[in-house]
């Protein structure tokens, strides 16, 4: 009994859905059916974002055990910096929840959770420049990619270093002033060799997609579930 | 007395020099930034999870229960389902949380059911179809290439079936169509990878670009002293660890 609990409902729950989400997507039977349906699809997507919303804050709350544990584990030389983390994060937290009781005690005031003052400044001046930066300090790992993939050791190297070249210079003003037929080149390029090439990729993708629902499908794909039984 | 919006300022460019210093090496105040970096994130993910909840089931809840008793009540069955997610930090009754996430699962695959076969299979091939004759010389040719290096690429990926040739006999015709395929295939994605690698390496220098004239403008002088120093700082970095 207990194991068609934990593993055999579940996977008959994926089933069912997926059945029923695709059947009456592709197979009209009626107009009342048609009609709940429709219906139905809309109440599941909002089941997910809840669902997606407390998987959201697990998350959390993993990093939270997940820094408390390394402050345990590796002592002094770790604890300040996990500190810094916990902190933050209790403290936007809080800010949300102290946003969320004045949405409902003091509406006229205007504060939700994302605009609460102090949660707005820790977002400003933390979150997005250290985001910004993130992203943009990745041009460093790319400048060493790139000298790397473009080291013209073979005719394949040689065609994916001119090809760069071209969309480089063909989306850069001084490409323009070098040779004004770089952005034509580019444009060609991307219009036809690019989405022919990346064609296959595209149909291999969805083949993949629907091979993974298949296998949920029929009970075979079953890393969702986490531990093994 | 220093107002919260210079202290914002301050922080905010704090932020991004202690992050660019990881450029030349790891340090303390790089991990420093990294660490409120994660904080915060978390911090903001579960707020929006609180917004999202707040706006689809708490807020109906609160502010017009009798719509929401008699159209919406079953919101409370991924209520129930999310919290069951918390179930996952016990060691007995960690299964119960897969009831919410078999529900998940099953609605993003189904999802993916209904639009993936048509948007990347059918599509893609209705959108391979294209005449291979005509009066216009340029357009016929772009079609050759796109036909070619689709089933080329196509060819590549094909794993179940290959053409072998037997030591000292003459490579069949099939083997030939195969093998020729193959190479446009790996030619054309080859320049499909040159372009998506050059636009990457625009993005990220963009970002780049941006982030060094938010912080550092109006002073245009400013900004070029400020990137000759950290080119020499680069180079220096990079000719000491030599």
């Amino acid at each position: 009994m207990s194991l068609v609990l934990r593993k055999y409902v579940p996977q008959t729950i994926v089933s069912i859905i997926i059945v029923l989400t695709v059947v009456f997507y592709y197979f009209y039977v009626s107009k009342e059916i048609a009609g709940t349906f429709t219906t139905a699809d809309k109440a599941l997507s909002d089941w997910v974002v809840i669902i997606m919303s407390f998987a959201l804050i697990v998350g959390g709350i993993d990093i939270l055990r997940f820094h408390l544990a390394r402050i345990r584990r590796e002592g002094m030389g770790q604890a300040p910096f996990s500190t810094v983390t916990i902190a933050l994060l209790v403290l936007m937290v809080v800010f949300a929840l102290h946003g969320w009781y004045l949405s409902y005690a003091d509406p006229a005031a205007g504060i939700a959770i994302t605009t609460q003052p102090q949660f707005r400044w820790l977002y400003l001046n933390v979150y997005a420049p250290a985001d910004a930066a993130v992203y943009s300090i990745l041009v460093f790992y790319i400048a060493s990619a790139s000298y790397r993939a473009f080291r013209v050791r073979n005719p394949m190297a040689l065609l994916l270093l001119i090809t760069a070249l071209i969309v480089v210079f063909g989306n850069t003003t001084i490409g323009g002033l070098i040779w004004p037929g770089f952005l034509p080149l580019r444009d060609w390029i991307m219009t036809v060799p690019n989405t022919a090439a990346f064609r296959p990729i595209t149909i291999g993708a969805g083949l993949g997609v629907i091979i993974l629902g298949l296998r949920l499908l029929t009970w075979r794909e079953i890393s969702w579930m986490g531990r093994r039984e | 007395m220093i107002s919260w919006d210079v202290l914002g300022a301050w922080l905010c460019a704090a932020m991004v020099v202690w992050i660019y210093s990881f450029a030349y090496r790891d340090n303390a105040l790089y991990k420093l930034a990294e660490h409120m970096f994660v904080g915060t994130a978390a911090g903001y993910s579960i707020a929006l999870a609180l917004d999202s909840l707040n706006r689809v089931v708490v807020s109906p809840a609160v502010r017009s229960p009798g719509t929401f008793w008699t159209t919406s009540w079953h919101y409370l069955v991924p209520v129930a389902l999310g919290i069951l997610l918390f179930a996952k930090y016990s060691r007995k009754y960690y299964w119960l949380a897969r009831y919410a996430v078999a529900v998940n699962i099953a609605v993003g695959s189904g999802l993916a059911l209904r639009t993936v076969p048509i948007a990347n299979i059918v599509r893609q091939i209705t959108a391979t179809i294209l005449p291979l004759w005509g009066s216009d010389p340029v357009k016929v040719l772009n079609n050759w290439i796109l036909v070619l290096i689709t089933l080329g690429g196509l060819t590549y990926f094909l794993f179940t079936i290959f053409p072998r040739v037997a030591e000292g006999a003459r490579p069949s015709p099939t083997y030939r169509v195969y093998r020729s395929l193959y190479y446009i295939g790996i030619y054309g994605m080859m320049v499909g990878f040159g372009a998506l690698f050059a636009n990457t390496i625009m993005t990220r220098v963009g970002f780049l670009i941006s982030i060094y004239l938010i912080y550092i403008q109006p002073e245009a002088w400013a900004a070029t002293v400020a990137a000759i120093l950290a080119a020499i700082a680069i180079i220096l970095g990079i000719l000491r660890k030599r």
